[in-house]
């Protein structure tokens, strides 16, 4: 994080305490009062004071940008550039609540709410190959940002066109995931949102059941061992929804056998492909399955 | 019937990542994230499974374990691998006597495959090497 290195992170937060008496936001027992807060509560020192409605939002992150000397950045001028949006999982982007800004061969530019955020740094660095530079910009403002990136229809339809890239069929189709072993959930997860797919998540077959009842699904890939309600009970209680009658349903499983394999399929499952599987080979049967709905083949 | 693990022999602290990445057609970003989704969700998974063997639940040791087995299969094939087959074929032929050794010797082989793995993601997207 070039503009705030990690190892600065004390110095700003000091400056950033030294900021906030003088400009006689706190006192120096008001600012006492605020660290503990920030302890007891969990919260980052700049969330503690807005949370005891000692300052706004927006003031303390420029204050905060100040004691750190990198820019604020105007949310409203940011255009992440295509490239960058491609490069970084949306869920990565919502879970460390991080705004990509643009990317070249070296280096990727982002707005953060919280500087010297490691965590965000490593995952964005993994997840691009390339070092990091963080912009800072107030939780409110970055949020709402995230929100309008997900439903703005010019952004969308840049998401819309990587994903083309990949896959023509895959941007508006709903993926339910359903395994008890979150590794697996994971993988599956990451190689379907690089396809540009949405996916959804379920730990066992009556988690999934209770989701299928809300959600319109365009595919299912099951696991067959879990607790609760099993793959098999999970497949027979979706077949037994009019909505998802014939929603395709692949099986991911390590149970392995040509009895299992025809129990899964006599149940009404689509597909079969046995753990661990490779990656390649399950995205192609996935894109399989749906050309084969297309058709009318189900 | 179960996917059986192939070498009992396979160490973890000997771990390279060369078998994932080729499964993951080179792609090493990929790798790193799965490897930290691993190491984010595998002590939920080994707890659910002691949790079991503590209570005696033969039928969740084999759920328990076999989806531990799952989750580490996407990185080793023995090692650990086959130590979680072990449990879940304990589970499924109702024998939980021997389990308790069996759960801490997964114990270990899970901590050995996690400093390699961790070593590995500190290397990062962008290094080409192996370990």
């Amino acid at each position: 994080m070039a503009p705030a290195p990690r190892n600065a992170a004390a110095q700003v937060l000091k400056a950033f305490r030294e900021a906030l008496v003088r400009e006689h936001i706190v006192t120096g027992a008001g600012l006492e009062r605020a660290l503990q807060h920030a302890h007891a509560a969990g919260l980052e020192l700049q969330d503690a004071i807005v949370s005891l409605g000692l300052i706004d939002e927006q003031t303390a992150y420029r204050l905060l940008a100040d004691a750190a000397h990198i820019p604020f950045a105007d949310l409203k001028t940011v255009q992440p550039s295509a490239l960058a949006r491609h490069l970084v999982p949306p869920s990565l982007l919502h879970r460390h609540e991080v705004l990509p800004l643009s990317v070249d061969d070296k280096a990727i530019r982002y707005v953060t709410s919280k500087p010297c955020d490691s965590e965000a740094d490593r995952a964005l660095s993994m997840s691009t190959g390339r070092s990091t530079a963080a912009v800072l910009a107030c939780r409110s403002e970055l949020r709402a940002a995230l929100a309008d990136d997900s439903s703005d229809p010019a952004r969308s339809a840049t998401t819309r066109k990587g994903a083309t890239e990949r896959d023509a069929v895959s941007a508006r189709q709903t993926v339910l995931i359903v395994d008890d072993d979150g590794t697996t959930r994971g993988l599956v997860r990451l190689l379907l949102e690089r396809d540009g797919y949405r996916v959804l998540e379920a730990i066992n077959g009556r988690n999934a059941v209770d989701i299928a009842a809300t959600e319109e699904l365009d595919l299912v890939v099951m696991d067959l061992l879990m607790p609760e309600l099993d793959g098999y009970g999970a497949i027979v209680a979706l077949r037994s929804q009019v909505r998802h009658a014939t929603t395709p349903i692949v099986v991911v499983t390590s149970e392995e056998g040509p009895s299992v394999e025809k129990q899964v399929l006599e149940l009404g499952a689509d597909d079969y492909i046995l753990k661990p599987f490779e990656p390649t080979v399950l995205t192609s049967r996935i894109k399989a399955a749906f050309r084969r709905q297309r058709l009318g083949a189900w | 019937m179960a996917k059986v693990p192939h070498t009992r022999s396979e160490s973890p602290a000997h771990w390279t990542p060369t078998r994932m990445l080729a499964r993951l057609d080179g792609d090493r970003g990929l790798a790193v994230q799965l490897a930290g989704i691993f190491i984010d969700e595998y002590p939920n998974m080994l707890q659910r499974l002691r949790d079991a063997v503590i209570a005696g639940s033969a039928d969740d040791v084999r759920r328990a374990a076999h989806a531990l087995k799952g989750s580490i299969s996407n990185f080793i094939d023995g090692g650990p691998t086959a130590t979680a087959y072990e449990l879940e074929t304990m589970g499924r032929k109702g024998q939980l006597d021997g389990t308790r050794p069996l759960l801490d010797r997964l114990d270990r082989e899970l901590i050995e495959l996690t400093v390699c793995l961790r070593e590995f993601q500190s290397k990062g997207a962008g290094s080409t090497g192996g370990s």
